[in-house]
């Protein structure tokens, strides 16, 4: 390690309060949350209406189902939409049963 | 309901308050405490992950999670509302760079996380002030959890380290070792690669 001066360090202090600075976006992001949220709410109102055991185990199924032939097309053809191969199909496919889980 | 007079009052209606008011039903309420918070929280996010796409992911997450909880959100227990944001936002930060991890290694990279996340840009792409602060905050994004957490809730947040000492369960004293460290390590980093720079 160099030997820094003290004013090196005050100046690379100030260097890293700028890197952590981040702009501010304004109104525009509170419009996209707010919008986001009435559309999540929106499903969530229509699910939890049409919601029952019954629908979530099948849910829950189908979310397996998924996951399994999102592996095994993987599998067969690892260029399979371009995503790499099983694993990853298996993943992505995963990874949207949880939030259907969720949902239900 | 948040009447005419309370809005006159913008300043001083707590978020507990506003949080109370969304349960009700008030989406301006809502939007109050999402114009109130977003920010912070993007930035948050956006230095921690280093990445533009998961911040806004994180951010709108996270109000989604505000409004599922608002029914359940408990105005006279201990945590501070921003307390509760701030790690539900840590956690899913920390989440996605597990499931970063878990993608690579299934994918068969093998690699790190992080470094994944976060690639440092090489000497000869490393032109002027700006490729400076893209390195820098390549380093931040992979600083050590703790010391990422307690620095950018401090920089970032404003928040005094007893806030952020509750937000990371932890005390006082931690947290303000954990910026300290967070800090010499940008510092040395910073250091390190100017001398490899010169040879």
């Amino acid at each position: 390690m160099t030997n820094k001066t003290e004013s090196d360090q005050s100046w690379m202090d100030r260097q890293i309060d700028e890197a952590l600075h981040v702009e501010p976006v304004g109104a525009a992001l509170t419009g996209r949350i707010i919008a986001n949220v009435r559309a999540r709410a929106g499903v969530g109102h229509f699910l939890a209406r049409v919601s029952h055991p019954l629908v979530a185990t099948i849910g829950g199924a189908l979310a397996a189902s998924f996951v399994g032939l999102g592996y095994v097309a993987g599998t067969l053809d690892p260029g399979l939409f371009d995503l790499g191969g099983a694993s990853e199909l298996s993943i992505m496919l995963f990874e949207e049963s949880q939030t259907v889980l969720e949902i239900l | 309901m948040l009447t005419l007079v309370q809005q006159g009052q913008s300043g001083s209606i707590s978020d507990h308050q506003l949080v109370a008011d969304s349960a009700a039903g008030d989406e301006r309420a809502f939007a109050r405490l999402v114009g109130r918070h977003a920010e912070k929280i993007r930035a948050i996010a956006l230095r921690y992950t280093n990445d533009m796409t998961a911040s806004e992911d994180i951010v709108q997450e996270v109000f989604w999670r505000v409004w599922r909880a608002k029914d359940k959100w408990d105005a006279d227990g201990e945590a501070t509302f921003s307390s509760w944001l701030y790690r539900v936002t840590l956690n899913l930060c920390t989440d996605r760079a597990r499931r970063r991890k878990a993608r690579s290694w299934f994918s068969g990279f093998g690699v790190e996380a992080d470094s994944a996340a976060t690639p440092e840009p090489g000497p000869e792409r490393v032109i002027g002030a700006r490729q400076d602060l893209a390195i820098v905050q390549a380093d931040i994004a992979n600083l050590p959890d703790k010391q990422k957490a307690a620095l950018l809730l401090s920089a970032l947040a404003g928040e005094p380290n007893a806030v952020i000492a509750a937000t990371m369960g932890t005390s006082i004293g931690a947290v303000e070792q954990a910026i300290s460290r967070a800090r010499r390590t940008l510092r040395e980093k910073k250091i390190a690669r100017e001398n490899s720079e010169r040879g």
